[in-house]
């Protein structure tokens, strides 16, 4: 018997079409091709290489049996693809940062600055009719104000000292700075007041402290504070919110019923039929892989949340049709760059948030803070497409505020510079880029795994547009300029090769059938029944900002979709109000289920 | 990989210069990667003893595999203590060192051989078509092989050759830190003939600072020349591939290098999952000093609420 709904992967889309069609009573069943971390208190550690290791770590993209190889993805080119696989996908290493996108890059758009934007690939929709989603998911996760620690008033005063105004609102309407609206539990009771010593540990725990206890460890995977039940922990990755939520609908939703979740089951085919004279998806196959199986289930509509480099993988290895050649294509990654401060006093870079703090630049994109542990770090030291500083350039090595040439910092400079990582600021950049056709998702003619042929990634860095590689050196001048006004005594500028981490707009949907995968619902334009639901279904890169709230914001509205379409549904955005998922009526649920 | 196959007995009556120069050829490609400095470090009882016996190539290659291992440590040891110099060998060598420890103390040379050996799915193919490819074009560049290196007898070159060529041939077996060393090496004599002469086996972990940089100049910056080099061993698409993998590994041989000079591996106990000291980069980055070196569970680092403003709407 065909299950009502299939989602496959269980990241930062997958899990909130679930949640949601759950919540209404469908039958609904979760694929995620990585493991189901359901005890991360005790599973993981606060360490860089257990947890952000990208072969071996708990947090990276491989199988859930970490003795062996992580999967293959070819990158041909000097960059790095920081993929995730596992419940709640790269929202385990995220930061929570949730700013809403820029209302230029959707539809109807009218401001003065319109043409500063991505004009050619704009939402099919408007962003006033996004609002309602944004609220419901930000009231879901919840989204809160983040508070400050001493990198984000050094942040601050960098900001206000560019002369930049502050945004009180949650729009981004002009060049402004703020606190980020983060999915992370504000402190409270201990948390961010104590610091942990031999024997006080307990003054830390649940529920002496609640939310963020600023532990530094948000790219390791959060479990803040110890001892809170899963639905309660600081940061909001869909593991602790979404994911709970779903696995307990019939518990908390008056007409739910509960997701049936299986991790370890990676997706390799998308069947279809036909219905009339249409292609209708009709059934998914995966692979068990922990025992190799090979399992086939019908459903009455099929949801892809893969994430934007394994989605036009499963649609390939499927044999679906793309006559317009954009699957795949259209791949965005907010092209970072990184500039890093040192100063002369003391900044808490490998403490609390791993962001709170940023700026936004409509029509050029925006900066954040970013704190890191060590390893990190240094790594992002050495991630450049400017070749090795005081050595060679590759080419490039740009200049500007920043000293000397941008590269990679190596030997003893690299030693020097990392010799207090508390005296550290980084600024992220995060450009707004134009969709382009040329970056994009192959089949690898290298190789194939136990999945089929492997993904090919194919970023062009260096050929982006005018205005993406303008924007870029924009930010890096400001991000400069920023370290500067906060009391940098020395600024070094990165000039980073594609970190892809920020991902979207790889099965993008469009106004237009000739550059867009989806229509206006997230429907597959060739395939019925068939959706997208997660970062992939992005029309753009937002203009900027951080893309997992817009991405949930949109999953959500394809699940009214969806549910209107095929189930003969009411929507309710709008007409009803979220629970939370930290409600108690979902802590009562979790816990009354095990979680 | 330029190592032909053993000539026949009538082949070389007809060309005995030919046979000459590519025996010679043979001789260059063991050099640059290293192997034939490796080899040379067995005893030479043991190998002559080898050839005694009339085995073949197998029992050779037991006979290398440790050796093989080292000259992959070595390499990568030199590669470690460029990203993080201390006060280590490796890093007197290059002649740039630290008083504090670096790379190499932190183990960053185990990590990175652990990571590719065991972990990394890079099709073995290809890395192994970048060390052939770049064998066949390197023999045509001139290389003075040291007279150190030139004892080992023309049969047991060959010998060695075919060995280290079953080694590249073998999927099931072949380390990939191996083929990635060999490479670094083959830069490395590209950069600095002289690098096959030093105090360690790996000619890349020969090479001073500077003419580290270089050679990871060559793998980044003149990936155009290098596929030049190689083209005549590689057919689409490898060869468009084997141009993005050069260029993907000039920077993840730095990054990682120095992600693993920096993290907690070293000391990690995977079984205890615990640390059984303290780890080199977090006494280099003064990180979590003040706690003892020990993870906690938070810090006293809330400084409130930028303008006392704890929400905002619309």
């Amino acid at each position: 018997m065909a299950r009502d709904v299939i989602v496959v992967g269980a990241g930062g889309g997958g899990p909130v079409v679930a949640k949601e069609l759950a919540a209404r009573g469908l039958d609904v069943l979760l694929l995620e091709a990585g493991p189901h971390y359901d005890d991360p208190e005790r599973q993981w550690t606060h360490l860089e290489d257990d947890a952000n290791n990208p072969l071996t770590g708990f947090l990276r993209f491989g199988p859930g049996d970490r003795s062996k190889p992580a999967w293959y993805r070819e990158t041909p080119q000097n960059s790095f693809l920081w993929q995730l696989s596992g419940v709640g996908g790269t929202t385990l290493h995220y930061y929570g940062n949730c700013p809403r996108a820029v209302p230029g890059v959707f539809a109807g758009y009218e401001g003065a600055d319109a043409g500063a934007y991505d004009a050619a690939h704009r939402f099919p929709f408007t962003y006033e009719e996004l609002i309602p989603y944004f609220e419901w998911v930000e009231r879901t996760l919840p989204v809160q104000t983040a508070a400050m620690g001493t990198k984000e008033e050094t942040f601050f005063a960098g900001a206000a000292g560019m002369g930049l105004p502050v945004n009180a609102t949650k729009h981004i309407t002009q060049d402004s700075f703020r606190p980020q609206e983060n999915a992370i539990l504000q402190p409270s009771g201990a948390a961010g007041l104590i610091t942990e010593t031999v024997g006080n540990v307990q003054e830390l725990a649940h529920p002496n402290a609640r939310g963020c206890t600023f532990c530094g460890y948000c790219f390791q995977g959060c479990y803040e504070a110890p001892g809170a039940p899963i639905n309660l922990k600081a940061k909001r990755s869909t593991n602790v919110s979404y994911v709970p939520m779903a696995l307990t609908a019939d518990r908390w939703a008056a007409a739910g019923r509960a997701v049936m979740l299986r991790p370890n089951a990676f997706a390799t085919r998308i069947h279809t039929g036909t219905e009339g004279a249409e292609t209708v998806a009709t059934a998914v196959t995966w692979r068990d892989t922990a025992t190799g199986e090979q399992i086939s289930e019908e459903a009455r509509v099929v949801v892809m949340a893969a994430g934007c480099t394994e989605n036009p993988r499963l649609w390939f290895n499927s044999g679906l049709p793309d006559p317009n050649g954009w699957v795949g294509r259209g791949y965005t990654d907010h092209f970072f760059d990184w500039v890093v401060g040192v100063f002369p006093f003391d900044t808490g870079s490998s403490k609390g948030v791993g962001s709170s703090a940023r700026c936004d630049f409509p029509g050029l994109g925006g900066l954040e803070n970013v704190g890191l542990p060590p390893a990190l770090q240094a790594f992002s030291l050495t991630f450049s497409e400017s070749g090795i500083q005081g050595y060679y350039e590759n080419g490039r090595g740009p200049t500007g505020p920043w000293d000397g040439a941008a590269g990679r910092v190596v030997g003893p400079a690299l030693k020097d510079m990392l010799s207090n990582i508390d005296r550290l600021l980084n600024v992220l950049v995060i450009t707004d880029d134009d969709v382009e056709a040329q970056n994009r998702v192959v089949l690898s003619a290298l190789n194939a795994d136990e999945h089929g042929p492997v993904a090919k990634v194919e970023f062009h860095a260096r050929e982006r547009t005018a205005r993406t590689l303008a924007n870029r050196e924009a930010l890096a001048r400001r991000a400069a300029e920023l370290l500067r006004a906060a009391g940098a005594v020395r600024v070094h500028r990165m000039d980073w090769p594609p970190l892809i981490l920020h991902v979207q707009s790889t099965m993008r949907m469009g106004a237009s059938d000739a550059d867009s995968v989806l229509d206006e619902n997230a429907e597959a334009r060739w395939v019925r029944r068939l959706f997208v639901a997660d970062n992939s279904a992005l029309a753009n890169a937002l203009g900027g900002p951080n893309p997992t709230l817009t991405s949930q914001a949109l999953a959500t509205r394809t699940a009214e979709r969806i549910f209107q379409q095929y189930f003969g549904g009411d929507p309710w955005v709008g007409a009803e109000s979220p629970v939370s998922s930290i409600d108690d009526v979902v802590t009562d649920a979790v816990t009354a289920a095990g979680l | 990989m330029y190592v032909p196959r053993d000539e026949s007995p009538e082949h070389e009556e007809q060309a005995p210069n030919r046979r000459r120069r590519r025996g010679l050829n043979r001789r260059q490609f063991l050099a640059r990667t290293g192997v034939l400095g490796a080899a040379t470090l067995l005893a030479p009882a043991v190998l002559f003893g080898r050839r005694a016996e009339e085995t073949d190539a197998a029992s050779l290659l037991d006979m290398l595999a440790p050796v093989l291992r080292d000259l992959s440590r070595d390499t990568f040891a030199g590669l470690g203590a460029f990203v993080v110099p201390g006060p280590d060998t490796y890093s007197v060598a290059q002649g740039v060192s630290t008083p504090s420890a670096g790379g190499v103390a932190a183990k960053a040379p185990e990590f990175l051989m652990n990571a590719l050996d065991h972990f990394y799915p890079l099709p073995d193919d290809v890395v192994r078509l970048v060390v052939e490819a770049l064998g066949t074009g390197l023999s045509d560049l001139p290389l003075a092989v040291p007279g150190g290196l030139l004892r080992l007898p023309l049969p047991l070159i060959r010998d060695l050759g075919d060995a280290l060529q079953v080694v590249l041939r073998n999927d099931d077996t072949l380390p990939l830190s191996l083929p990635i060393a060999l490479m670094l090496n083959q830069l490395a004599t590209l950069t600095d003939p002289g690098s096959l002469v030093g105090p360690f086996v790996s000619p890349f972990a020969n090479l001073s600072f500077a003419d580290k940089a270089a050679a990871f100049r060559l793998l980044e910056e003149d990936t155009a020349t290098l596929v030049a080099l190689i083209d005549d061993g590689l057919t689409e698409p490898a060869r468009q591939s084997v141009s993005g993998l050069l260029k993907f590994l000039g920077g993840a041989l730095l990054e990682f290098s120095a992600f693993g000079a920096f993290s907690e591996w070293g000391v990690f106990d995977a079984r205890t999952r615990t640390l059984t000291g303290v780890p080199v980069g977090w006494r280099l980055t003064n990180y979590l000093a003040s706690t003892g070196f020990r993870p906690v569970e938070g810090w006293d680092e809330l400084k409130g609420y930028f303008e006392g403003r704890t929400e905002v709407t619309g």
